[in-house]
C-alpha cells in the first residue's frame, strides 16, 4: 500500500457532512409545501385535483426525512468513509425521485407547473455531486417525464377524478413538446451550473492539496530551524543528534529512527542517538551490515520489506520490532561519511521523494554538528596541550632564576661585602626580580586567556578579596607619602577570586607606581543599576597619552614616561587585566591625560 | 646561645636553595639539618626531630611535598611546617594548608630577612 505522506483533509466529505443537515431541513420544507400547496390548489383555487394521494405523498416524504433525520446524526459523528456519505446522499435523491413522480402525476402530469421542481434535483447534484451525477439527474428526469407523457397517452392517467389538463387543446403533439421544453430547460440548467462549479471545485481541489503542502513546508521549516538554532547555540552534540532522532521520526509519522556513527576504526557504527527503538533491538551489534555498507558509500537506500532484503543483517528481530520498512541516508563528510541517520515505519511504505529530501538535509546538519564537536574537542586538547606546556615551562625558567636570587641574597651572610660589591649584588638580584615577573605574567595571560567557561564563577566580597592587595599598595603608598583614598562598601562580583585579586592588585600598583611622592591615588567601588559592579581607580600619576592608550593593552608595551620613571615593569600588565576582565563578562575603560593622572574603570558582573 | 639548639629541617631537591636556607639560617645561630628527597626527609626528622620543618613542594615527584608533610602528620609531629612554593605551582598543584597542617607557605623567591623574621617568631 502506498500510503500517503500527510493527510489531506478532504474538503467533499466536510462539505457533505455540512450539506446532509441541510439537505434534510429542505426535506421538511418541502413536505410542508406539498401539504399547504394541496390545500391550496383544492380548498382555496378550487383545482379539480385529487388531494388525497398529494397530501400523502407530502407525508411519505416527511416520513423518510424522519428516518434520514435520525440516521445522519451517527452518521455525523463517526468518522465514516466518503462512499458510505455517497451512498446515503443517492438514497435520499432517489427517494425524492420517487416522491417527486408522484406528485407530478397526481399534480396533472407533464403540464402540472410541478414538474419544474425536478430542476432542483438537477442543480444540487451539479453543487454537491460530481458533473457525471449532474447530467445523471437530468437523465432520470427526462425518464421520468417521458413516464409521465407515456402514463397520459395510454389513459393510466388520474383514476380518480380526470385530468383538468386534458380540456386544454393541443393532443398529444403538445405532450412530446412539453416534455422537450422540460427536459432542455433542464439540461441547460445542468449545463449553466456545471461549468461554474466544476472549475470552482478543481480550484478547490488544488488549493486544499497546496495548503497541505504549505503546513508541512512549514513544519519542515520549524523543524531545521529548531536544529540549526540548536547547533548554532550548544557543542552539546548529543542535544542536537536527539533532536534530529526525534523530529524526523515524528515530522514523518514513522515510528522510529536512530543516529549511528562509524567508529574511530571505521570497522562498525556505534549507537549516537535514537528514537522509538527497543534496547533489545539496539543491542544487536556494531557490525556493518550490506545495507550500511551501501550507504557508507554515500547512497540513500529504501527498504520496502525488511523480512525479504537480502541486505538486511536482522530480519527477525527488525520484524519483532515492529519494523517494515526503512530509509538509511549517509551523514555526508568530505572523504567517507561520519555514519547515517535512519527512520523505520511500522508499515510497508514507499519513502517519497519529499522525505527523502527532509532526512536529507537534516542528516546534512547533524554532520556540521558532529564536525564541530570533533573539531571542538581537537582545540581543546591542543589547548590542553599549550597549558600543560606553558606550566612546565613556567616553572623550569623559574627555578634556576629563584634559586640564583637566594644564593645572591645569601652572600651577604657568607662573608662582609664591600660597598660595590653589594651595589652590584643588588642590581643583579633587581635584574632576576624583572625577568621572575616576566615569566609570571606570560604564566598568567595563558592561564587568563583560557575560556571562563571551563572555570566556574563564584560569589568574590571584594572587601575580603582586595585586602591584601588594598595592604600592600597601602604600604607603597606610605612610603612614598601617596594620600591613598578607599571607599569600598561591602560589594560582590561573579568571578574567581585570583582573578579578581590579580586585576585589583595589578592596578592599585601601578597607581601606586606611578604617582609621584606625594600625590592621590583614589579607589572607589559601587553598585550599578545593570547588575554591574563599577571600580574606579584614579590617581594624579604621569598619565598615558592618547597615542599610548590603545597600545598600553597590547602587552610588552610600556609608555616613555613608565619607563622614565625608574619603576620596573613587564608591559604586561593591563593586558593580563582587561583579559582577565573580559572572561568574566566584564570591561576596563581607561580615562587618562599625560603628566595629569589615569583613571581606570573596572565592571565586572555583580554577585 | 639558645638558638644553637634550635634544630631546622631544610627539604628541597634543589641544592642551591638548600644552600641559600643554610648560610642564611647557620649565620643566624641555628642548626641546619639538609635533606634532598622526601625519604631523606623522613629519615632526617627521626633522627633529629626538628624544632622546625621547611620543605619543597615540587620535588621530583609532583606530590612528593605534599606526601612527606602527610607522613610527618601521621608520625604525630608537633613542630611548625612551611612548605616553599613557585608562584604559579597551585595552579596545578592545589595545596590545602589547613588540612595539611602547615603552619604556611613560602613562595619561592623568598627573600633572608622574611625568612629570619618567621624563624625568630617561631622559635623564640
Amino acid at each position: 500500500m502506498d500510503a500517503p505522506q500527510i493527510r489531506v483533509p478532504i474538503p467533499l466529505e466536510r462539505e457533505l457532512q455540512e450539506h446532509l443537515a441541510w439537505f434534510i431541513r429542505l426535506r421538511w420544507l418541502a413536505a410542508l409545501a406539498i401539504i399547504a400547496g394541496t390545500w391550496a390548489a383544492t380548498e382555496l383555487a378550487q383545482l379539480p385535483l385529487v388531494p388525497l394521494p398529494l397530501y400523502l405523498t407530502g407525508i411519505a416524504v416527511a416520513g423518510y426525512n424522519l428516518l434520514f433525520a435520525l440516521a445522519a446524526r451517527p452518521l455525523q459523528s463517526w468518522h465514516v468513509a466518503l462512499s458510505v456519505y455517497y451512498r446515503f446522499v443517492y438514497t435520499q435523491i432517489g427517494l425524492d425521485w420517487i416522491a417527486l413522480l408522484a406528485l407530478a402525476y397526481h399534480a396533472g402530469g407533464i403540464r402540472s407547473p410541478v414538474v419544474l421542481v425536478f430542476a432542483f434535483h438537477v442543480l444540487i447534484g451539479a453543487i454537491l455531486l460530481s458533473r457525471r451525477a449532474c447530467f445523471l439527474q437530468v437523465a432520470i428526469a427526462a425518464i421520468f417525464s417521458g413516464l409521465l407523457v407515456w402514463f397520459e397517452l395510454h389513459s393510466l392517467h388520474y383514476p380518480v377524478g380526470g385530468n383538468f389538463y386534458s380540456a386544454l387543446p393541443g393532443g398529444p403533439s403538445l405532450l412530446y413538446a412539453s416534455w422537450l421544453a422540460l427536459n432542455l430547460f433542464l439540461l441547460a440548467t445542468a449545463l449553466l451550473s456545471t461549468a461554474i462549479t466544476t472549475p470552482l471545485r478543481h480550484k478547490e481541489e488544488a488549493l486544499v492539496i497546496s495548503a497541505g503542502e504549505f503546513e508541512r513546508s512549514c513544519r519542515e521549516l520549524e523543524v531545521l530551524y529548531q536544529v540549526g538554532q540548536a547547533l548554532g547555540s550548544t557543542l552539546d552534540l548529543k542535544r542536537v543528534l536527539n533532536l534530529i532522532v526525534e523530529n524526523s521520526a515524528k515530522l514523518l509519522h514513522h515510528t522510529a529512527s536512530s543516529i549511528r556513527l562509524l567508529n574511530p576504526e571505521r570497522s562498525g557504527l556505534e549507537i549516537a542517538s535514537t528514537y522509538g527503538l527497543s534496547a533489545a533491538y539496539l543491542d544487536k551489534g556494531t557490525d556493518l551490515s550490506p545495507l550500511d555498507t551501501q550507504v557508507l558509500q554515500g547512497q540513500t537506500v529504501q527498504i520496502f520489506d525488511v523480512s525479504a532484503d537480502a541486505r538486511i543483517q536482522y530480519p527477525q528481530e527488525a520484524q519483532r520490532e515492529g519494523i517494515r520498512s526503512m530509509l538509511s541516508v549517509p551523514l555526508p563528510a568530505s572523504g567517507r561519511p561520519l555514519g547515517l541517520l535512519r527512520i523505520y515505519s511500522g508499515q510497508p511504505h514507499h519513502f517519497s521523494e519529499w522525505e527523502e529530501r527532509f532526512l536529507k538535509n537534516l542528516a546534512n546538519l547533524g554532520a556540521i554538528a558532529i564536525r564541530n564537536a570533533r573539531a571542538h574537542a581537537d582545540l581543546q586538547a591542543l589547548s590542553d596541550e599549550h597549558i600543560a606546556f606553558a606550566r612546565l615551562t613556567h616553572h623550569q625558567l623559574r627555578a634556576p632564576l629563584a634559586a640564583a636570587q637566594s644564593l645572591l641574597d645569601a652572600l651577604q651572610y657568607a662573608g662582609p661585602l664591600g660597598e660595590k660589591q653589594r651595589e652590584l649584588v643588588a642590581r643583579g638580584q633587581r635584574r632576576m626580580h624583572e625577568s621572575l615577573h616576566m615569566i609570571n605574567d606570560l604564566l598568567t595571560l595563558a592561564a587568563a586567556q583560557r575560556p571562563a567557561s571551563t572555570r566556574e564563577g563564584e560569589r568574590v566580597a571584594l572587601l575580603s578579596a582586595l585586602q591584601a592587595p588594598l595592604e600592600t599598595a597601602r604600604q607603597k603608598a606610605d612610603g612614598k607619602k601617596i594620600d591613598l583614598h578607599v571607599d569600598l562598601p561591602p560589594l560582590s562580583v561573579l568571578a574567581q577570586e585570583d582573578d579578581v585579586r590579580h586585576i585589583f592588585a595589578n592596578l592599585l600598583d601601578n597607581a601606586v607606581k606611578y604617582t609621584p611622592t606625594g600625590g592621590r591615588v583614589h579607589f572607589a567601588a559601587q553598585q550599578m543599576g545593570d547588575g554591574f559592579i563599577r571600580a574606579e581607580i584614579r590617581d594624579s600619576g604621569i598619565g598615558i597619552s592618547a597615542r599610548d592608550q590603545e597600545r598600553v593593552f597590547q602587552g610588552f608595551y610600556r609608555t616613555q614616561a613608565a619607563k622614565a620613571s625608574g619603576e620596573t615593569g613587564t608591559g604586561m600588565g593591563l593586558s593580563i587585566v582587561q583579559t582577565l576582565i573580559e572572561r568574566w563578562g566584564g570591561r576596563l575603560e581607561l580615562e587618562s591625560a599625560a603628566a595629569v593622572g589615569s583613571c581606570f574603570r573596572i565592571y565586572l558582573p555583580s554577585a | 646561645m639558645p638558638n644553637a639548639k634550635r634544630v631546622i629541617l631544610c627539604v628541597d631537591d634543589d641544592p642551591d636553595i638548600l644552600e641559600f636556607l643554610r648560610i642564611v639560617i647557620e649565620a643566624n645561630n641555628y642548626t641546619v639539618c639538609q635533606a634532598t628527597s622526601a625519604e631523606e626527609g623522613l629519615q632526617a626528622y627521626r633522627e633529629t626531630s626538628p624544632d622546625l620543618i621547611i620543605c619543597d613542594l615540587m620535588m621530583e615527584e609532583v606530590d612528593a611535598g605534599t606526601n612527606l608533610v602527610k607522613e610527618l602528620k601521621a608520625l604525630g609531629n608537633k613542630a611548625p611546617v612551611y612548605m616553599l612554593s613557585s608562584t604559579g605551582d597551585h595552579l596545578h598543584n592545589t595545596v590545602d594548608a589547613g588540612e595539611l597542617g602547615l603552619s604556611g607557605i613560602l613562595q619561592k623567591p623568598f627573600d633572608s630577612e622574611s625568612l629570619l623574621a618567621l624563624l625568630r617568631a617561631k622559635l623564640a
